[in-house]
């Protein structure tokens, strides 16, 4: 994330009633929920239906001849070991799209629970949850995932887990501010008043009001997660040879860039574009939830 | 030219000039420039071990012996030695006037601390134990006396190549380093990552038989520079900027035709690769399983599409060029590509295509050892092994099979290794218990070759190194791969005369000129 | 005031001791013994070797008297020696610090002298085509990978064109990682700046104004332009630190010789004196710039007061 954008944080977002009527119509009308849409669900598609969609074996040594150019044959061309680059990018948009899952999963679920059990529990808890939270937040979440990931050894799973981990603060603090907003209102006391446990509590009040911004901060973070991810396999932190991953070819084709630059250009496209389409995704939502703060906030 | 823009004007300025003064300008005529990927770790040369670093000490500081290119022991700081008839007595006479660079004199007493510091516990030099079991070391005028524990007949091959070089006293002053030698080129600076420039010694009298200048370099200075990205090396060459650089495997390839170039391929390196296992763990703790993976294995395929083929294939795991090396005999004892019989052991063993042996393929980071490595995988895929790659640094991958080859349950693991020097009884350092990042073998008959070989010389020596070998080939530890193999490539516009490599990929610039 | 800069310098020493004690419990939690990784690397070390060894690094001494004796250490400036070459880790780092910055500094300028003009236009223009075709423009320029816009500057101007040396270590190596770095957050700084001039724009006294019929350039100069700085400042504090992050990956593609080449090597070594150094350092760096980001703020908005 850090290695590009910082995340969207819509803390001002959730601190304020969403307007709940008639979103549905402000979403189909909205172009970004469209276009960064149809780029995710082909991507999807892509990823779903790579063994097909790839005409060579992604990790077939010699599939052509080593590093030849773009042709009717390998429609990317061929790297270092004749491997078929197109096949290896189809390949790669499911490696992708599991690593933005299983990242943004972490930081969701951890941060969710961290922010809904220092909001609830208030206190000491809140205080030491908190506080690290915000420590973590200091620090750009590259940084901290370079950090996790050199400590867990290089591996993809280990660098989905890492970046995972770095985002964690974000969600924690959304969640965290909505919890404070929640708590203080009357049905939230009266509830606590007539002792109603507090997984009812979270279940039946909290949730629906954490998951609309968690929906945002989660697309925006998709892509934000994907660069990371990329990012530490570029610097040799995360896929292992022979996976296809968009960061990790490109730093294995670094040698050729000046004979064979179609090694360099097709991966980095590929990640440009799946960025793109959850960044204009998130873009849409983010409007479509929230349509009085069209802004970058922090 | 190089400053012409200076910080504190705008950087559009900085922009149009730098548009203007394109193509970067040469460097000087008398400097020599080498672009390495990787700067040297220390200059303490009983602290480091690593081929980048040497590389550079091999410039400021010198041996007490010297080889040929034979591996003839020639005068270095030393003028000759003698040994008592028990092998455990050197004597080793210093020649006169080798100066220091601050001008003091390199005696014995200078040579003894070097032994002292090297071997004491407290340095922990990781080349220790190459200098054999010393048991005390005293001065008698000019000679320096050596005694040990155990008769060590490659203790003076060992003290001419560069794993022993000596550093003058005065080089270490408390936690700090200041590289004094006696070599040919003086330390000046060091920009960490960046460049490290060297001096000639003006008063500098060559005894080294492969340097055919007798005095001083004859270029004025030597700066090694650090550029870690390939294409950017060679652009520097191209430009000028660079006068050798290490080529990427790619750009080696296509300069070995270039006419306008020279390529250099360290032929005395006495580097060797492997494949080895962590022979502990089922089931590689089995030769047969090991064997099985030798015969999956075509080196030749790393050689030719890892390496394009700028290393050769080798079957010894003693480095061609070194006593003992024979080639024949090895690929007789050992594997040579055969899917099929792997097919049929790993049967044997329970395992096929329809269920692999999953293993995991630990290595290290180095250019084309990572293509090697991938056609590897490959290999061992088609004969029913789905090896899966893991790759760390250096330094963690050692502290990882250190675990790993200690172990004696857990996933099988398959690694890949190098190892160099100038006499084959790097033997002991890799498989003598503990072994090299504990990969020593338990075994009382390999112990005593091991130990043997050390106390025995001429033909008798290489009888027992053949024996080990044949040892090693048989239960399949080692699956030997080529040589060499890192930081062995040089480049040069080919108007660039003189360049030598010595024992070890070391490289010399005593006798580089430049032509107009 | 005063005590309210006392309170944030207290935070900032707190946040920088909770750095140094995290990354010692993460060292010794996680495997990998730096003790063989120094010198096992080409030797075979007895267990007394590495016992030793251990004794000398302060190795064998528990965890938190181990963290006690480096926070004594740092507090006296001393960030102790690298396992491997023995170098002064505070040298080292304070050596390299100086490019970082320069790298950050330079890419901070390209940054705002981008993004800034074109984040204000948009909002000026607020939901007209140039609005749109800007803001297109931005979201791209986010979604780019820094590592890969490096290498295809670095394959466009360093090789292809041959404009741009590769390695000469000067200013001129400065530009490319810059203008890398540079690109990508002036888009962020685009969409910030454009999302707070449109709050701006809307707010009740520019309306006033606007209303009173005073000339625009007016209405911009004398009411946009002080709360227009505020937003700003609160920008560059926002992407600085982003930017000291993505200038980490930025160094290693273009070899610039800063604290993320130091941290990137050391990681890989575990080099642990170094990363604590370079976390240590890095962690200040972020904290003493938000501070003086906070008391531009004051500077800026007399609304706001600190107690």
């Amino acid at each position: 994330m850090a290695a590009t954008a910082p995340p969207y944080d819509p803390t001002n977002v959730a601190a304020e009633e969403l307007p709940r009527t008639r979103w549905w119509r402000r979403t189909a009308r909205n172009r970004s929920i469209w276009l960064g849409g149809v780029l995710i669900a082909v991507l999807a598609i892509v990823a779903l239906l790579a063994p097909v969609l790839a005409p060579y074996d992604p990790t077939k040594l010699a599939a052509g001849k080593r590093l030849s150019p773009p042709s009717w044959e390998h429609a990317f061309g061929t790297d270092e070991f004749g491997r078929d680059i197109f096949s290896r990018v189809i390949h790669g948009t499911q490696l992708t799209l599991y690593v933005g899952v299983v990242a943004v999963g972490i930081g969701l679920l951890a941060g969710a629970a961290i922010g809904i059990g220092a909001g609830y529990a208030g206190g000491w808890v809140q205080a030491v949850l908190m506080r690290g939270v915000d420590f973590l937040y200091t620090f750009p979440d590259i940084l901290i995932a370079l950090g996790l990931v050199a400590f867990l050894g290089p591996s993809l799973t280990n660098a989905m887990v890492a970046v995972g981990i770095s985002v964690v603060p974000y969600y924690a603090r959304v969640t965290y501010s909505v919890v404070l907003v929640e708590r203080n209102k009357p049905y939230f006391e009266a509830a606590t008043a007539i002792g109603a446990g507090w997984p009812r509590l979270v279940v039946r009040h909290l949730l629906p009001n954490i998951v609309p911004p968690l929906i945002v901060v989660a697309t925006l973070g998709f892509s934000a997660a994907v660069l990371s991810a990329a990012a530490l396999s570029f610097l040799g932190l995360g896929a292992q040879p022979p996976a296809p991953e968009w960061g990790k070819m490109l730093a294995d084709g670094r040698n050729y860039i000046a004979r064979a630059p179609w090694i360099l250009v097709f991966p980095g496209l590929a990640i440009v574009v799946t960025v793109l389409g959850f960044n204009i995704l998130g873009d849409g939502i983010r409007d479509v939830l929230d349509p009085r703060q069209r802004r970058e906030v922090r | 030219m190089r400053y012409q823009c200076e910080l504190r004007r705008s950087l559009a300025v900085c922009t149009v000039l730098v548009g203007l003064g394109a193509g970067a300008a040469a460097a000087a005529t008398d400097t020599i420039i080498y672009a390495r990927p990787q700067d040297a770790d220390s200059l303490d040369a009983h602290k480091v071990s690593t081929t980048i670093s040497f590389q550079v000490m091999q410039q400021v500081y010198n041996t007490l012996f010297s080889l040929d290119d034979k591996g003839g022991i020639h005068p270095g700081m030393a003028e000759k030695w003698q040994v008592s008839d028990d092998g455990l007595t050197y004597r080793f006479t210093m020649r006169d006037g080798v100066m220091c660079h601050d001008g003091s004199t390199f005696d014995a007493a200078a040579a003894k601390w070097n032994f002292d510091r090297v071997t004491s516990p407290e340095t922990a030099s990781p080349n220790g134990s190459s200098y054999g079991e010393v048991a005390s070391t005293a001065v008698e005028g000019k000679d320096l006396i050596v005694t040990l524990k155990a008769a060590y007949s490659p203790l003076p091959a060992f003290l001419g190549g560069v794993l022993s070089i000596m550093m003058c006293p005065s080089a270490i002053q408390g936690e700090d380093v200041t590289a004094v030698g006696t070599g040919p080129w003086k330390y000046v600076s060091w920009d960490r990552n960046n460049e490290l420039v060297l001096e000639r010694n003006e008063g500098y009298k060559n005894v080294h038989p492969l340097i055919k200048n007798p005095g001083a370099p004859y270029m004025k200075r030597l700066v090694f520079k650090t550029i870690p990205e390939g294409p950017a090396r060679m652009a520097a060459l191209r430009s000028g900027e660079a006068t050798f650089a290490e080529p990427s495997l790619a750009d080696a390839a296509e300069l070995k035709n270039d006419p306008e170039y020279k390529v250099y391929t360290a032929p005395l390196s006495g580097q060797q690769a492997y494949v080895a296992f962590a022979h502990k763990i089922p089931p590689f703790d089995d030769p047969r399983a090991r064997r099985a993976v030798g015969y999956a294995i075509d080196r030749n395929a790393c050689v030719d599409i890892g390496f394009q083929g700028l290393v050769e294939a080798s079957a010894c795991p003693i480095a061609p060029g070194l006593v003992g090396h024979d080639g024949a005999k090895c690929e007789e004892w050992g594997t040579t590509y055969d899917p099929d019989k792997a097919k049929e052991i790993l049967a044997e063993l329970g395992y096929g295509l329809d269920k692999p042996l999953k293993a995991i393929f630990s290595v290290s980071q180095l250019q084309g050892w990572d293509e090697c490595h991938v056609i590897i995988q490959q290999q061992l895929k088609e004969v029913g092994i789905e090896a899966e790659i893991e790759t760390r640094q250096f330094a963690a991958w050692v502290d990882h099979m250190s675990k790993v080859n200690d172990m004696t349950e857990g996933t099988p693991t398959i690694w890949t290794m190098g190892m160099s020097g100038v006499d084959p009884d790097y033997l002991v350092f890799l498989w003598q218990r503990p072994g090299y990042a504990n990969q020593g073998i338990e075994d009382a008959t390999l112990d005593g070759m091991l130990r043997e070989q050390r106390a025995l010389t001429g033909e008798a020596r290489t009888a027992k190194l053949l024996d080990i070998q044949r040892f090693l080939l048989e239960n399949g530890y080692e699956i030997p791969l080529f040589s060499p193999g890192w930081f062995w490539l040089s480049a040069s516009k080919s108007n660039v005369d003189g360049f030598i490599q010595i024992q070890v990929a070391m490289p010399l610039f005593n006798d580089v000129q430049i032509k107009e | 005031m005063t005590n309210y800069i006392i309170r944030r310098f207290i935070v900032a020493v707190a946040i920088l001791f909770a750095s140094i004690i995290g990354v010692s419990l993460l060292i010794h939690v996680v495997p990998g013994d730096p003790v063989i990784m120094m010198i096992a690397q080409n030797s075979n070390p007895s267990p007394e070797q590495i016992e030793n060894m251990r004794k000398a690094l302060g190795l064998d001494r528990p965890v938190w008297e181990q963290t006690v004796i480096y926070l004594g250490k740092v507090l006296s400036g001393d960030l102790g020696r690298s396992i491997f070459g023995s170098q002064s880790v505070a040298m080292l780092l304070f050596d390299r610090l100086p490019n970082t910055l320069a790298l950050a500094a330079a890419a901070m300028v390209i940054a705002t002298g981008i993004g800034l003009p074109l984040g204000f236009f948009a909002a000026y223009r607020q939901g007209t085509w140039i609005d749109s075709v800007l803001m297109v423009g931005a979201v791209l320029g986010v979604s780019i990978p820094q590592f890969w816009l490096g290498l295809i500057l670095l394959l466009f101007f360093s090789l292809t064109l041959e404009w741009l040396p590769v390695a000469s270590g000067d200013y001129r190596s400065l530009l490319l990682p810059a203008v890398t770095l540079g690109v990508t957050y002036s888009a962020i700084i685009a969409r910030m700046t454009r999302s707070a001039m449109i709050e701006v724009f809307t707010e009740d006294f520019i309306r006033t104004a606007r209303a009173k019929g005073l000339p625009e350039a007016l209405v911009l100069r004398r009411h946009a332009l002080k709360p227009s700085l505020i937003a700003v400042v609160t920008i560059i504090a926002v992407v600085f630190g982003y930017l000291m992050g993505g200038a980490v990956v930025v160094e290693n593609v273009f070899a610039w010789n800063g604290i993320g080449r130091i941290a990137l090597e050391s990681i890989n070594r575990r080099d642990y004196p170094m990363i604590q150094g370079f976390i240590l350092v890095f962690a200040t760096v972020i904290v003493l710039i938000s501070i003086l980001i906070d008391l531009a703020y004051a500077w800026l908005d007399p609304r706001i007061t600190y107690r």
